[in-house]
């Protein structure tokens, strides 16, 4: 498995995904689901060797809690059970998955129009190792449209991907060998433009920079999928600070800080709070640091470098002297709670440090937001129906992809449209067949 | 007079007289005890004529009759002097303005120092300096490879240079950096000179600025052997910019391009929001000599090692975890809090981004870490010497043009 990756095996490796392909071709999907579904109960249980391997592996490399780790391949692999893989493909293809098998009546109403559709001969996966599992999910869904899959593993984190082609591997040989691992340094221009023309659809992570690098990369007609970086808020209406039922909403809300210790684009940076309520939003700020602190027992933070602690003192010696600012931080210092009460989004510096921000009416939100067009991935909300009303129409034109409830933010639903796109579709390549017209 | 002011003057003649009498550097032990009330005089002082340290003081429990130890004085962190003015007195009263580079990142923002006086700085100067780098001689000879003070005013850096030129540098005495930029060619000519005479000469400049002199010797296959004696006080070269140099090159450097021996020379830590510099050695004393290789680990590439640091009887170091603020036991890597009394009309305890251990009687450090705002004096030289090669440049070819 450790082969180095040149050019030339790249070429090779294309070649022989290309061929397993056909085999793969041959299986119905109901199968692949099947398959593939066995695979993911095989990752939940947590005496399963490849998954213990994984989590061994996991913690060392991201420098994650064993705790946190266990919980990414629960959520992983929960979204990729068979229930979930079929009410996908129910969902994106309206109760005809028979497509991915042979050319079927499309639309029941027009009898003369059959259609067939299947993946690509081969898709690249440049995967991002922020947060583990998030590579995975592309891969099922290669495997799922009958695609064959290169995957380019990050180098913070090479493990997942290879474990996960094991694993698929020890089910069904077939689809085993659809899926091939490679790592190279990003940005080897060799290697990666042979990568670009040798495939037909190019799926990456990343930042604006890279991503608009690699856009301009790919050969035409190749296809390009990219999933960028994101922030991510909460709004916490009044309503929610004023019924007792809500106690809840603190640990809720911590619990979107950190999980995966906002690493991902779907990690608030910030929690706009409403005033007027029963607590005011500095009482918030301060409960949720409390929330915070005992986190730090059931979800431990991550490990950080002295450079990466530096960096966080750096952030927050910034707002210390700020006129308005406030800081409040745990006894350990790995948590923090910035109140900031000016109308603006600020940006946190990750790791567990949020900020807190008042508001009166949601219209002032929708101003402080309204610059971040195409920049946001997840909203969540504890707010009444009627400001809910309110938000829903706004946050769908600025290019929200999710809105939620509060504690929900790293539990987006297997059928969520990432970066606004199609789940399988994006996948896909049709034929349709017009008879007798 | 504003009350800040009289009260002000009256702990800084305290001050004054606490340094002049650590000249017997043994009594240190004894003089914690000083050390400490004199701290907390200059905290409560600092604590009334500041109301935004006040109020940072109080949501940290921290107020006078809380604090009983220099330890508990809580640190104002360095990034504060670019968002406020941090002052204890009226600020049209600053006699004298420093300013860091915070040139990187895109960040325009400069923390300023604003000082009431310079008696304090200039007193812990040269008691330092001489201790460290001139405890057998009155007068030397100096080349400086920065600019003079006047070109630059603000510059912290060039403000120490003139100083220590004004009161040690014997006649002849140069800067090297003017506003046509490096004078690289005068500079080996003088010490073509100077070299003659078979006076020892004394050395001063940013780490980078001798770089650039070795690249240019190299060149043209210039090596000095100067006259016994003399000596070099080299700043900067831990700010984790420009080309990675380890203490050894350096050391190096100036053995083999200048004929000075590792035991003159001198490795200078300070910062614009703080009156006290440190040095990595202190010539002449014999139980150093040993230490005077690297005693700071090379374990991280491209990070810069360097030698002891020492501490004057006014300043006190710990090294803390950079989030909790605990501190941390010797040998354990942290952030740098400094205790500087001289800094009695800004703040005296400082939090700095700066990175190191402790070890006994000083301190090492360990290099800037990446991402974070590189800054300091090493830096702001440096740029003033690439911006005037770039204006060089653009008149030579433009004049070529022609």
């Amino acid at each position: 498995m450790t082969e180095i990756t040149t050019r030339e095996w790249i070429q090779k490796t294309v070649q022989e995904l290309k061929l397993a392909r056909q085999e793969l071709l041959m299986k119905p999907v109901r199968e692949i689901v099947y398959r593939l579904g066995q695979v993911a109960q095989n990752w939940l249980n947590p005496k399963d060797p490849i998954r213990k391997e994984a989590e061994s592996s996991l913690t060392d490399a991201t420098g994650y809690s064993r705790a946190m780790i266990q919980r990414a391949l629960e959520e992983t692999f929960q979204r990729l059970r068979k229930e979930a893989l079929l009410r996908l493909l129910r969902n994106e293809l309206g109760g005809r998955m028979k497509v991915l098998d042979r050319f079927t009546l499309y639309d029941k109403k027009q009898k003369t129009i059959r259609a067939r559709a299947s993946g690509h001969d081969v898709i690249l996966h440049l995967l991002s190792g922020n947060i583990p599992g998030i590579g995975i999910p592309s891969i099922v869904y290669g495997l799922l449209t009958k695609s064959g899959n290169l995957v380019k593993v990050a180098s913070e984190e090479p493990f997942l991907a290879r474990l996960f082609a094991r694993s698929v591997e020890k089910v069904d040989e077939t689809l085993g060998k659809c899926i091939s691992v490679a790592y190279w340094k990003g940005g080897e221009r060799e290697i990666e433009d042979t990568a670009f023309a040798s495939v037909s659809l190019v799926v990456a992570t990343g930042s604006d920079e890279t991503l608009s690098d690699i856009q301009k990369r790919i050969p035409y007609p190749v296809r390009f999928i990219p999933y960028g970086h994101k922030i991510s808020f909460g709004i916490i209406g009044k309503v929610a600070l004023t019924l007792n039922a809500r106690t809840l909403l603190y640990e809720r809300a911590a619990l979107d800080v950190a999980v995966y210790d906002q690493q991902g684009c779907l990690s608030p940076h910030m929690f706009f709070v409403q005033e007027g309520g029963k607590k005011t939003p500095r009482e918030f700020a301060i409960q949720l640091l409390e929330a915070l602190g005992d986190m730090e027992n059931t979800l431990p933070p991550r490990f950080l470098s002295l450079d990466e602690k530096l960096n966080i003192r750096s952030f927050l010696s910034r707002y210390e002297f700020h006129p308005n600012a406030e800081i409040f931080q745990s006894p350990s210092g790995r948590s923090v709670v910035i109140f900031l009460p000016e109308s603006r989004l600020p940006l946190s510096c990750l790791n567990r440090v949020i900020f807190v921000v008042p508001f009166s009416g949601i219209s002032q939100v929708l101003e402080t937001i309204s610059g971040y067009v195409g920049k946001i991935s997840t909203v969540s909300v504890a707010v009444t129906r009627k400001q809910l009303k309110a938000l829903m129409e706004p946050l769908h034109r600025l290019g929200v992809s999710r809105i939620c409830p509060v504690g929900w933010m790293q539990l987006p639903s297997a059928v969520w449209h990432r970066d606004n796109r199609p789940v399988l579709s994006d996948f896909l390549l049709w034929t349709d067949w017009e008879y007798d017209r | 007079m504003d009350w800040r002011t009289q009260k002000r003057k009256v702990l800084e003649d305290e001050v004054e007289a606490f340094i002049l009498q650590s000249v017997d550097w043994g009594l240190e032990e004894r003089r914690l005890e000083d050390f400490n009330r004199l701290a907390m005089k200059v905290f409560e002082f600092q604590y009334s004529a500041n109301p935004e340290y006040q109020a940072y003081c109080k949501k940290r429990g921290k107020t006078p009759e809380r604090v009983r130890d220099w330890k508990e004085i809580p640190a104002v962190p360095v990034e504060a002097f670019k968002e406020t003015a941090v002052v204890c007195g009226p600020l049209e009263d600053a006699v004298q303005v420093f300013r860091t580079s915070g040139t990187t990142r895109g960040s325009t923002r400069r923390g300023i120092h604003y000082l009431f006086t310079t008696r304090l700085y200039d007193v812990s100067l040269l008691t330092h300096f001489k201790r460290a780098l001139l405890p057998d001689r009155n007068k030397m000879l100096m080349g400086i490879l920065t600019p003079s003070p006047e070109l630059m005013p603000d510059s912290s850096l060039f403000y120490m240079m003139g100083k220590v030129k004004e009161v040690f540098g014997a006649e002849g005495s140069q800067f090297f950096l003017s506003e046509r930029g490096f004078l690289l060619g005068e500079f080996l000519k003088w010490l073509e000179k100077v070299k003659k005479s078979g006076e020892p000469v004394f050395l001063l400049g940013t780490t980078m600025a001798f770089v650039h002199v070795r690249d240019e010797m190299e060149k043209k296959e210039i090596r000095f052997r100067l006259p016994p004696g003399s000596r070099v006080m080299d700043t900067g070269g831990h700010k984790g910019k420009g080309r990675g140099v380890t203490r050894n090159e350096v050391l190096h450097l100036f053995d083999e391009y200048f004929g000075i021996s590792p035991e003159f020379v001198v490795n200078e830590y300070g910062m614009t929001e703080m009156g006290t510099q440190y040095y990595d050695a202190y010539l002449g004393r014999e139980e150093e000599k040993g230490e005077r290789r690297m005693e700071g680990s090379e374990e991280d590439e491209g990070k810069i090692s360097h030698g002891k640091f020492r501490i004057p009887p006014w300043a006190r170091v710990r090294i803390l975890d950079p989030l909790s603020l605990k501190e941390l036991p010797p040998g354990e890597t942290g952030v740098l809090q400094h205790l500087d009394l001289t800094n009695v009309g800004s703040a005296i305890s400082l939090l700095t981004e700066d990175a190191g251990y402790r070890v006994a009687n000083g301190f090492i450090l360990s290099g800037r870490p990446k991402g974070s705002e590189a800054r300091g004096c090493s830096i702001a030289a440096d740029e003033f010497l690439r911006q005037r090669r770039t204006s060089t440049e653009l008149t030579q070819r433009q004049g070529a043009k022609e």
